[in-house]
């Protein structure tokens, strides 16, 4: 252990029908929104019931906020809220009375109870649907409840089980701001997702899984700085012809290239800068320069690279 | 654990299969006094004065226990189901306290349906055959059927925990129930045929028969020997035969919530069903 607000060591889940999840490790500070991504079936949803206290770990240890959620889950639920994927809520209950529930259970009742309820519904955009039985909602207002509810009473922690899904682009920017928000004040939220684009601009942190292990964990600056993983460049050229295999793999630190029309895309080794050799090499051999560009690494590219080639960086 | 409870009870009512069940016992109690009302009088005379316990002893019978075991069946089985075992659990709630209000919700649901019919019996039988007699029964009358309910909602629940497949718990219980009832009937016929008192005996272990019979038992020994002119009331039936009822009930509803209880406490909560 090494001492993080959300802390996983060596968690092991052996279910009964023999399919095996980690042994996986992650750690979260606190006050840092922490991206959890990987396929389906890669353990994340496992990961995030052990931080629960819904499943039990075979192996391993799991603590939250310094607490043991299989034999702590009431101190723990108090200071979390929680969202899980394709959130389901008794149909025959309103939105209102989800959200009023959650908060009797929270301890609220009284004024701050109909200010925490009122608050819910007013930054999950479902105020005008408030008295409707949740289970004519729609998929993306069943997404907006399930973060309504697990924001009432001001939760210490988040934890979010695939959260913008089905959501629409608008509800998505809205969602996306509470995050923020809720960074601000210093809380810490855990989500999982599918959507690389969305962890980039939201986690400060990711964990990248991988058949049930933790394949990649770190800040998303360091891990997409230039550095990491090597530069790659992107060059337009005139003549794509003139450009051979051989050429590319004679300049130095080159790991690999592709070329695409008059598009050339080239990966330096790591540490190593040779936009100014390339640049050179394209032009003497005739080839021609139109442009030259430092491509920036994505979470795509690092998950590519990383996880599905199931190789630890 | 108030708010657990009523949301069982709305829960309850927001179910198709029970709602057709409550019918159905209300449906049987209308029938019941209609018939009564239509037989000759010279047959319902002798104990027009009781027709109220008709209306108690009928549904605690057999209907009452398949109310009770179709509720307790889906009392935890529809939250996996549904996905929404999740949404308890995630609250600042232990599961032992989850467990407490699902089954003190499907016991006050119980409990309101068996109070409407008994008061409803009272109101018909005094509508149709006037002033009706040993009222102070009525209480004790209820609460024997209510606490009789135990046995079967307790095989609802651990099924329906067990399985977690509500469809399956209801006709595994009531498959349980009617098991039993068959059993102790055959043995009782028996027993009456042969004259062999221990078949009579063994009966008593099977979990319908004080579930079915508490009521009747304790009204009837309230009531006296002779005071209704019918066969189960003639001979009367003693305090040992309600201590053994009473025990029957007690026995199997602990040691089945007991069994639901630590299944539910020591396991994982499985993710909704597909």
């Amino acid at each position: 252990m090494t001492g993080g607000f959300i802390e996983v060591d060596q968690l092991l889940k052996k279910y009964r029908d023999g399919v095996l999840v980690g042994p996986i490790s992650l750690s979260s500070p606190r006050g840092v929104i922490y991206g959890l991504v990987g396929p389906n079936g890669s353990g994340k949803t496992t990961t995030i019931r052990c931080m629960l206290g819904l499943q039990k770990p075979s192996k391993g240890h799991v603590r939250v906020a310094g607490l043991d959620p299989a034999s702590e889950s009431k101190k723990l639920m108090q200071i979390t809220g929680y969202s899980q994927e394709l959130p389901s809520f008794p149909p025959f209950l309103t939105a209102k009375d989800i959200l009023t529930t959650t908060g009797k259970l929270k301890g609220l009742s009284g004024e701050e109870l109909r200010r925490e309820v009122s608050k819910a519904l007013d930054i999950s955009g479902l105020v005008s649907h408030a008295g409707r039985r949740v289970g004519s909602f729609s998929k993306g207002m069943l997404q907006r409840l399930a973060v309504a509810q697990a924001i009432i009473g001001d939760p210490e922690i988040l934890i979010l089980d695939e959260p913008m899904l089905g959501v629409d682009p608008a509800a998505r920017v809205q969602m996306r701001e509470i995050f923020m928000e809720l960074k601000r004040a210093g809380k810490t939220i855990l989500f999982s997702s599918h959507e690389l684009y969305e962890l980039e601009r939201l986690a400060d942190m990711v964990g990248m899984m991988y058949q049930g292990r933790v394949m990649v964990e770190g800040w998303v600056k360091e891990l997409l700085s230039q550095d990491a993983g090597g530069l790659k460049v992107e060059a337009e050229v005139l003549r794509p012809s003139l450009i051979t295999p051989q050429l590319i793999q004679s300049l130095k630190g080159v790991q690999d290239f592709q070329m695409n029309g008059t598009i050339l895309r080239v990966r330096f080794a790591e540490g190593l800068d040779g936009r100014e050799t390339l640049a050179a090499t394209l032009v003497k051999s005739g080839a021609g320069l139109v442009r030259l560009q430092t491509v920036n690494r994505t979470l795509e590219d690092l998950f590519m690279e990383v996880v599905m080639k199931g190789v630890k960086p | 654990m108030a708010i657990l409870t009523i949301y069982e009870l709305r829960k309850a009512m927001a179910r198709k299969r029970i709602i057709l069940l409550i019918a159905l016992i209300f449906l049987t109690e209308a029938a019941l006094y209609l018939i009564l009302a239509l037989l000759p009088p010279q047959f319902v005379q002798p104990f027009k004065s009781y027709a109220w316990i008709v209306g108690i002893i009928v549904p605690s019978t057999v209907l009452i226990h398949i109310l009770a075991l179709t509720i307790g069946a889906a009392a935890f089985s529809e939250e996996y189901e549904m996905g929404t075992a999740d949404f308890w659990l995630t609250r600042p709630i232990t599961r032992a306290e989850y467990f407490a209000g699902k089954v003190f919700g499907s016991l006050v649901f119980t409990a309101a349906i068996v109070s409407t019919y008994s008061i409803l019996s009272l109101i018909l039988s005094w509508w149709i055959f006037g002033p009706q007699s040993r009222l102070e029964l009525f209480v004790s009358g209820a609460a024997a059927s209510i606490f009789s309910s135990l046995t079967f909602l307790s095989v609802g629940l651990v099924v329906g925990e067990l399985l977690r497949r509500s469809m399956l718990a209801t006709i595994l219980a009531a498959t349980g129930f009617f098991t039993s009832f068959i059993i102790e009937t055959y043995l009782g016929l028996v027993s009456a045929l042969t004259g062999d008192q221990s078949l009579a005996e063994y009966a008593t272990y099977l979990p319908s028969w004080a579930a079915s019979r508490l009521t009747a038992t304790i009204i009837s020994n309230g009531l006296g020997v002779g005071a209704i002119p019918l066969p189960f009331f003639a001979s009367g039936t003693t305090q040992a035969e309600i201590l053994t009822a009473a025990l029957n009930i007690t026995a199997y509803s602990t040691a089945l919530l007991m069994v639901t209880l630590i299944r539910l406490t020591t396991t994982d909560i499985t993710r909704r069903a597909a």
